[in-house]
């Protein structure tokens, strides 16, 4: 089984190859993108900058770095478009085939359309915001090119079994594990991530960049403080992590969502069902939250090594529970496979 | 729009549709009991059915499959509204009139959009004002037969420019937000311990707020709503020749 990580930051690209990533995964918003759409409207289901690559020249660069590693690097262009933001999504395509990128992971149908139509060779993985949860949405997409289903995160071990027996074999499968688990079904909500209205100025999606200035200038960020926008970045910027009030009830409080959620979302014990079920990616969430991805793959890695064709479900789930234990609580809530 | 005979208690004159079914949730597909009583009823008033469908499994495709055979046996001229590509899949080739369901129509719903629409460059403004589809969708909608689109009339208004050749039907006055495969009702959920699935087909609704979202929310099932009775300016003279009344459904439960 191989490892699917997200590149969220340039510099982060040597570590996440050493650590283990069997492919990167990337969005992009550039300068023009930024003025066009700022936080509101991008080309991928991640509107804030910290969760991409920012200039053509970091996706060529990083695009170099995966190919001398023998690393696929992915970019996603998994948003649901107008006319004018396909058309900026098929430049993006353009920009992403000069640079040595030829593999895209989508969710437009029409996006999907236009680029089988234009570019030849290019390899089309179906994002989980394509929200496909049977076998005949999966022949569609098939259907018009698409070699690769990443299962959406709702999705039951119980549902992932009863889909793989329907699927055509030649059909390879993704599925998730650690961070962002969400109460709501990613590509149908319409809550924005983005910090909508901003036009460019110091907003959420900065914090990340000067946590990455004092890194690297001073030497160190302090852990409780880092811990502390994180939740305030996820708990302010999504709004699926407000606390509503029940009218008319004096007790009445409705959390969706918490910080907790979207930071320690796991599902590590499910990799044996996967193995069994013959996924053949785990892909590592996280583009949205500032986490240290070099640890999830790390303990990804060595779980999947555990996988020998020998091992028992029970021994499995008791050793991968105690590799992850300093890392990762043990909660259903945490869990994306806690429905069975 | 009604999911149970129950609520056809609201039905006035002046419509000249039913729409049955649920858009939203999988769990509350209307049973065949409930299509014969609907049948029946819409045969004595000389009405129109659309059957709305949500996002689906294999099997509750199946399930379809046997309420539509079922419909389509007593009423031609029936419209199906797809939520799911792949209810596209399995019923293409079928004698019903195939119309675009709100859940693939990517509208920007966020309440907040309206107070911030005025700061937003111009694209995001074009984005959020317009239905995220673009032209090659669009053909694929065409080639698919499908001529008919359904939208929710959100607060920042609507710009359906560069759309021709579809006919559109507005939903109010609830304008969907967000929507869950987990159950919202459950006191294990609500302890923040667990996210469980459906535990109880006929969940109350609430309306709840949170001052960063500036306008109520209506919570009924596994969605999210915000009310909007305006209707857009210019409706008359718009492409949108359908308004869908779906607040009996949701005021309700």
């Amino acid at each position: 089984m191989k490892i699917a990580a997200p590149l969220n930051r340039f510099h982060e690209i040597e570590g996440l190859i050493k650590a283990g990533a069997d492919e990167l995964y990337c969005g992009l918003i550039d300068r023009t993108q930024w003025q066009a759409y700022a936080s509101s409207a991008c080309l991928n289901r991640r509107e804030n900058l910290f969760s991409n690559l920012n200039s053509q020249k970091e996706l060529k660069q990083a695009a170099r770095i995966t190919g001398e590693n023998g690393i696929p690097l992915i970019l996603a262009l998994n948003e649901f478009y107008n006319q004018d933001q396909l058309i900026s999504a098929l430049r993006q395509v353009e920009e992403a085939l000069s640079c040595g990128v030829d593999t895209f992971l989508v969710s437009d149908l029409g996006l999907i359309s236009a680029l089988r139509g234009k570019f030849k060779g290019i390899k089309l993985y179906l994002s989980s915001c394509a929200t496909v949860f049977n076998s005949q949405a999966i022949k569609l997409y098939a259907g018009l090119g698409v070699t690769r289903i990443v299962l959406h995160r709702h999705l039951s071990i119980k549902e992932i079994a009863s889909l793989k027996s329907l699927i055509p074999g030649g059909l390879a499968i993704e599925a998730f594990v650690l961070n962002e688990k969400c109460f709501n079904l990613d590509g149908f909500c319409s809550f924005q991530h983005g910090n909508t209205g901003n036009k460019g100025g110091l907003n959420f999606s900065q914090i990340p960049f000067l946590i990455w200035a004092a890194r690297k200038y001073v030497g160190f960020f302090p852990k409780n403080i880092l811990q502390f926008i994180n939740n305030y970045l996820v708990s302010k910027s999504h709004p699926c992590c407000y606390t509503f009030r029940e009218r008319g009830s004096s007790a009445g409080k409705i959390t969706f969502n918490t910080a907790d959620h979207f930071l320690y979302a796991c599902g590590l014990c499910n990799i044996y069902d996967f193995y069994k079920l013959g996924v053949s990616h785990i892909k590592i969430a996280g583009r949205s939250i500032l986490t240290d991805q070099i640890k999830n793959i790390r303990l990804v890695k060595e779980i999947t090594g555990l996988l020998d064709g020998q091992i028992q479900r029970e021994d499995f789930v008791k050793i991968a529970r105690n590799i992850a234990g300093s890392a990762k609580k043990c909660r259903p809530l945490h869990c994306f496979y806690s429905a069975g | 729009m009604v999911s149970n005979p129950g609520e056809l208690k609201l039905w006035q004159p002046r419509y000249s549709r039913l729409y049955l079914g649920d858009e939203f949730c999988n769990w509350r597909m209307p049973s065949e009991a409930v299509l014969e009583e609907i049948l029946e009823f819409i045969r004595g008033k000389n009405l129109v059915l659309t059957i709305v469908t949500s996002f689906c499994n294999d099997s509750e495709i199946l399930n379809y499959n046997r309420l539509l055979e079922k419909a389509l046996k007593s009423h031609e001229n029936i419209e199906l509204v797809i939520n799911d590509w792949g209810m596209l899949e399995a019923f293409k080739g079928w004698p019903l009139k195939l119309v675009l369901g709100r859940l693939l129509v990517k509208q920007k719903r966020d309440p907040r959009i309206a107070a911030s629409i005025g700061s937003l460059p111009i694209g995001a403004k074009k984005r959020v004002k317009g239905i995220g589809l673009n032209k090659f969708l669009l053909d694929l909608l065409s080639k698919w037969n499908i001529k008919r689109i359904e939208l929710d009339n959100v607060l920042q208004g609507l710009d359906l420019s560069g759309l021709d050749g579809f006919n559109f039907s507005l939903h109010i006055p609830f304008v969907y937000v967000t929507l869950s495969r987990y159950c919202q009702y459950h006191t294990k959920r609500r302890a923040g311990l667990e996210f469980l699935p459906c535990i109880n087909k006929n969940c109350p609704s609430k309306e709840i707020f949170n001052k960063a979202i500036g306008t109520p929310v209506f919570m009924r099932g596994n969605a999210l709503f915000y009310r909007n009775y305006f209707l857009p300016e210019g409706i008359r003279d718009s492409k949108i020749d359908r308004i869908v009344y779906t607040g009996a459904d949701q005021e309700n439960g």
